[in-house]
């Protein structure tokens, strides 16, 4: 209880209420421009947490997290472009209600419905997690390298139209980390002379190549038109009460179904969203209503929006394997810091993760009042042309880079990134393996080696583990199953 | 997208290949119970070469119609210039100093993003080079380069 509150008079420091606030700002500015994406806008902010402390750092970033969802919202709504993928079920009611004058009305049950899965989401954090990380402290090296083979075959398998591109891209990711000294004997392993690279290749620059350069790219030179504008006017937005109650419903699903989803690593916000439309539209008394701008179209999607941000924290925080790309990046944040996500973190640094749940109320908070504070200026953020925000993109993403170890070597890294992760979407490979490869590949390797120190040389030890044994046992079926489940329906369908 | 992932996976397989050689040059020290440093390598390679494969040989059988996917000549031109204009301000950087290349820099990419006012851009690129300096130079202490016009040493 100590711990809890003297985690909560850190949050409530001026300074880092000021970085929740900057963060959900930020946010919102990122979601509500349609080419923005939060990942994007997460791998700007990165650099900028070196000089923070911790606790200072996961404000400004849970702030952006939380925010960033309620802002692409905005633009699902007003424009039919969803800000973030995950806004794409939003645009389908939202939109229609905008076109029947009601664009405010849906931005306010957006904004409400986004808060409310948000705290839903919250509560299962607090709840849930101490619990998982209690059990996840008894996992010996085994358990561990299971655990992260699993995480890492779910992202590459789950959610991927293509299951081998998926995994092509995972193993490149952990090829990549095998550059550098080996962690266990030193021995310099394709580093062809170079100082820089026997620290191997650090993961923000890779982060910031992947995510921002091949935007900068298409939004610069392939001349695509990122940033449109909208001219219409916005009022109601404040949701009244009676109206709000008609959608407690939607709301619960919605964040439940969010918070469900949001855990499960590799499944996504976009899954999330639509399945809680889906399962919402079914259930209402107004199924015919839906598709033509009915406001539990909006808030369904919308509570499952943010019910991903809390649900996706859960593995995140207490196993160390983040739920989908932000959380990812949310990881790399935690390492800069010099902090082991994971069970440990619960152990040796409670008070800092009675902040993060603290510091995640606190932005769900903001993000609820400054939006309806600053709702025009939101509405209007759509006309920054892209001439001006693509070359300040750029700059931040080349100092960001350089500001990791004040070399430029970095920064040729961040470059080499970009290049490989504008091909990997030009051939429909997906970055989100790669990426999580590159984090996670380095505790792969080692927990692979120190459980054969273990057990002297004998691979049984992954066997007679029970834990181990189900994780890999997981593991297989989660790429087993995208490629014999589709061959069995086709067969069963052949039957019939 | 066929013939793009069969040629994909034959530069893949030869990737797998130049790695297989340079994990074979590795030196390597042989500690009790404890596997080498090449060990993880040599499966990747493996997972490597056999994804690879797999997508070569499906992409060969399949029956489903190709969708060509091609980057247009005018991009990968514009590609190289961007990047080349990027790393020229990189490696420029060090001798110029921060604010002067990056004045350069912005304006020279505001132009290439569509903006034909040169006041405006001037005006822009100033203001956007000092933000981006005091924010990181002066706020999170990050030394930026002040090149040799503007060293102190």
């Amino acid at each position: 209880m100590d711990m809890a509150l003297a985690a909560l008079a850190d949050v409530l420091q001026i300074k880092n209420i000021s970085a929740s606030m900057v963060g959900v700002f930020f946010g919102l500015f990122i979601g509500a421009t349609p080419g923005l994406t939060i990942s994007l806008g997460m791998v700007l902010l990165l650099p900028l947490t070196f000089a923070l402390s911790p606790v200072t750092a996961f404000c400004l970033l849970l702030g952006l997290y939380s925010s960033g969802f309620v802002g692409g919202s905005i633009s699902a709504i007003l424009l039919n472009i969803p800000g973030t993928p995950s806004a794409a079920a939003t645009a389908i009611d939202g939109h229609a209600m905008a076109k029947n004058g009601r664009g405010g009305e849906a931005i306010g049950t957006a904004v409400t419905a986004s808060f409310f899965g948000g705290m839903f989401s919250l509560v299962c954090l607090v709840l849930i997690a101490p619990s998982i990380a209690k059990i996840a402290l008894r996992f010996g090296a085994p358990e561990l390298f299971a655990l992260v083979l699993l995480g890492l075959t779910l992202i590459c398998s789950f959610g991927q139209k293509n299951i081998v591109k998926g995994l092509i891209a995972g193993v490149f990711g952990l090829i990549i980390m095998t550059v550098g000294l080996d962690p266990l004997d030193g021995t310099p392993r394709f580093t062809f002379g170079s100082v820089e690279l026997q620290a191997g290749i650090s993961f923000l620059p890779a982060l910031i190549g992947l995510f921002a350069i091949p935007q900068i790219i298409n939004g610069i030179i392939s001349g695509v038109k990122v940033i449109p504008s909208y001219h219409g006017k916005v009022a109601g937005v404040l949701p009244k009460i009676k109206n709000l109650l008609k959608l407690i419903k939607s709301m619960s699903l919605g964040a439940l179904i969010g918070t469900g989803v949001g855990a499960v690593p590799g499944a996504g916000g976009p899954i999330a969203v639509f399945l809680s439309y889906d399962y919402a539209a079914r259930l209402s008394k107004n199924q015919s209503e839906f598709g033509k701008g009915t406001p539990e179209g909006v808030a369904a999607p919308e509570s499952a929006n943010n019910g991903v941000a809390g649900g996706a924290l859960i593995p995140m925080l207490t196993l160390g394997i983040p739920g989908d790309p932000i959380t990812a990046i949310l990881l790399g944040a935690l390492m800069i810091q010099g902090l082991t996500p994971g069970p440990l973190l619960f152990e040796n640094n409670g008070q800092f993760v009675y902040s993060i749940f603290w510091a995640f109320l606190v932005a769900n908070i903001l993000t609820l009042i400054l939006t309806f504070a600053t709702i025009k200026l939101w509405v209007r953020i759509h006309q920054v042309p892209s001439r001006i925000l693509l070359p300040i993109i750029t700059i931040l993403c080349i100092i960001g880079s350089y500001s990791l170890r004040n070399t430029f070597f970095d920064t040729g890294v961040m470059l080499l990134f970009g290049v490989i992760g504008y091909l990997m979407n030009k051939f429909r490979f997906p970055v989100v393996p790669l990426l999580l490869a590159i984090i996670l590949g380095p505790a792969l390797e080692e927990h692979l080696r120190m459980s054969l120190i273990i057990s002297q040389g004998d691979y049984s030890i992954f066997f007679t583990h029970p834990i181990s044994l189900i994780f890999l046992l997981l593991a297989f079926i989660s790429f087993t199953l995208p490629i014999v489940g589709p061959m069995l329906s086709k067969k069963k369908a052949e039957n019939n | 997208m066929r013939r793009a992932n069969i040629i994909i996976s034959i530069i893949l397989l030869a990737f797998s290949g130049c790695y297989g050689v340079l994990i074979a040059r590795l030196p390597s020290r042989d500690l009790p119970n404890t596997l080498g440093a090449t060990f993880v390598p040599w499966v990747l390679a493996g997972l490597l070469t056999l994804l690879s494969l797999m997508l070569l040989i499906g992409n060969i059988i399949s029956n489903s119609p190709d969708s060509p996917v091609s980057i247009p000549k005018r991009d990968i031109f514009g590609i190289a210039g961007l990047l080349l204009l990027i790393t020229s301000y990189i490696k420029l950087m060090g001798y110029v100093g921060f604010i002067p290349i990056s004045i350069v820099f912005l304006s020279i990419l505001t132009w290439v993003a569509g903006s034909r006012k040169p006041i405006g851009i001037l005006f822009f690129s100033v203001l956007t080079t000092c933000i981006v300096y005091f924010l990181f130079q002066k706020f999170f202490s990050v030394q930026l380069p002040a090149g040799i016009f503007f060293s102190s040493g």
